[in-house]
């Protein structure tokens, strides 16, 4: 059997400069180009901001099995409100990235 | 749009970053300036009637957040928002806005930068501070920094002043606006305590139960949302959990398991 396959693991500290060098985003694209921008200079601090810790913000790494960082997704808990005072907590999508 | 007043005088700086000290200490400013923790300002020469009467520093309010990150231990941090509050103190707004604060007569130059506007000030140095206040939120919005939950942020109008309390009424793309009560000497000490008048609170987190409540005053940027440079990231624009009914509905019902299907191959 060949090793194929993802390796999934939670970001870190560790992972500003790694991260600081992903590049998702076709720049004639306007929305991808905030989406890379964000996760190069401010996902670290997003996902690691000790004051942020109730809605459990993750910050997930997937690399190859040849060790190259892929993708990158980060989600926290949230309570979704809408304009009639319904809410309810959910799970929010923070930004995907993926080369 | 209501923003917080976009400048401040050193004391303020100082406040955030030792909130039980003096304003007024020499120590603890020089501490932020040696860790390059706060920018430099933007200094201004002032007039009397007898003409000059000095000169003044004034400084970007980025670098208010920038001093409460580093009370909390998070020099990177404090020093890129005190960089951030450098380029705008370098860019053109803050140009404007202390060309026209340095042909203010009578020591005004100060009050204005204290967040107190002159009843007979000219419409350009409104618009000039409107400026610094627009683009000083747009940092806010495409910073994460700016965005900490350690900091609440509740802006409104005063709707009524009554028994040594305002109510504040807060400005919200909702029509579900929310108010608070805060003492008439806090809203005083802001320059803001007349009914009409725009204040914001700002919970400063001390700890999970405490935070300095500061009362700043605020300026009506009058601005769209759109216009003002929405952005989908941070947690302090409530825009970001705000959902419409289509959503509730599509959204409805009881969550499912996230699967996620990772390719596998199996040799022959």
């Amino acid at each position: 059997m060949t090793e194929t396959g993802w390796h999934i693991r939670l970001g870190s500290p560790g992972d500003r400069e790694l991260l600081a060098s992903f590049a998702c985003a076709d720049l004639a694209v306007r929305w991808q180009t905030e989406v890379e921008q964000f996760i190069q200079t401010q996902l670290t601090d997003w996902a690691l901001d000790p004051h942020a810790d109730a809605g459990d913000p993750r910050l997930l790494l997937a690399f190859t099995v040849a060790g190259d960082l892929f993708g990158v997704a980060a989600h926290e808990r949230v309570i979704l409100r809408a304009g009639d005072g319904t809410s309810f907590p959910a799970t929010k999508l923070e930004v995907v990235g993926c080369r | 749009m209501i923003a917080a007043w976009p400048v401040v005088i050193r004391d303020r700086i100082v406040h955030a970053f030792k909130p039980g000290g003096s304003p007024a200490s020499e120590a603890p400013f020089r501490t932020l300036r040696r860790h390059e923790w706060v920018s430099q300002g933007v200094r201004v020469t002032l007039f009397a009637d007898r003409g000059l009467a000095g000169q003044m520093t004034f400084f970007s309010s980025l670098n208010v957040v920038a001093a409460r990150l580093a009370r909390r231990g998070n020099a990177p941090a404090a020093a890129r928002v005190a960089r951030a509050a450098a380029d705008l103190e370098a860019g053109p707004e803050f140009a404007v806005l202390r060309s026209l604060l340095s042909k203010l007569p009578d020591r005004e130059a100060e009050q204005v930068i204290g967040g107190l506007f002159p009843e007979d000030g000219p419409a350009a140095l409104a618009e000039a501070l409107r400026a610094v206040a627009s683009r000083t939120e747009q940092m806010r919005a495409n910073d994460i920094l700016l965005s900490s939950p350690a900091e609440v942020v509740f802006a409104g109008r005063i709707a009524e002043v009554t028994n040594g309390f305002v109510l504040l009424v807060q400005v919200k793309e909702t029509a579900r606006a929310t108010a608070t009560m805060v003492p008439l000497w806090m809203a005083g000490a802001a320059r803001r305590d007349q009914v009409g008048d725009f204040l914001v609170l700002v919970a400063d987190k001390l700890d999970d139960a405490s935070a300095v409540v500061e009362a700043v005053p605020a300026i009506d940027i009058d601005d769209t949302p759109e216009a003002h440079g929405f952005s989908p990231f941070g947690r302090s624009d409530a825009r970001t959990r705000s959902i419409t009914a289509d959503d509730v509905r599509l959204l409805a019902g009881e969550p499912q398991s996230l699967r996620i299907l990772v390719p596998v191959t199996i040799d022959g």
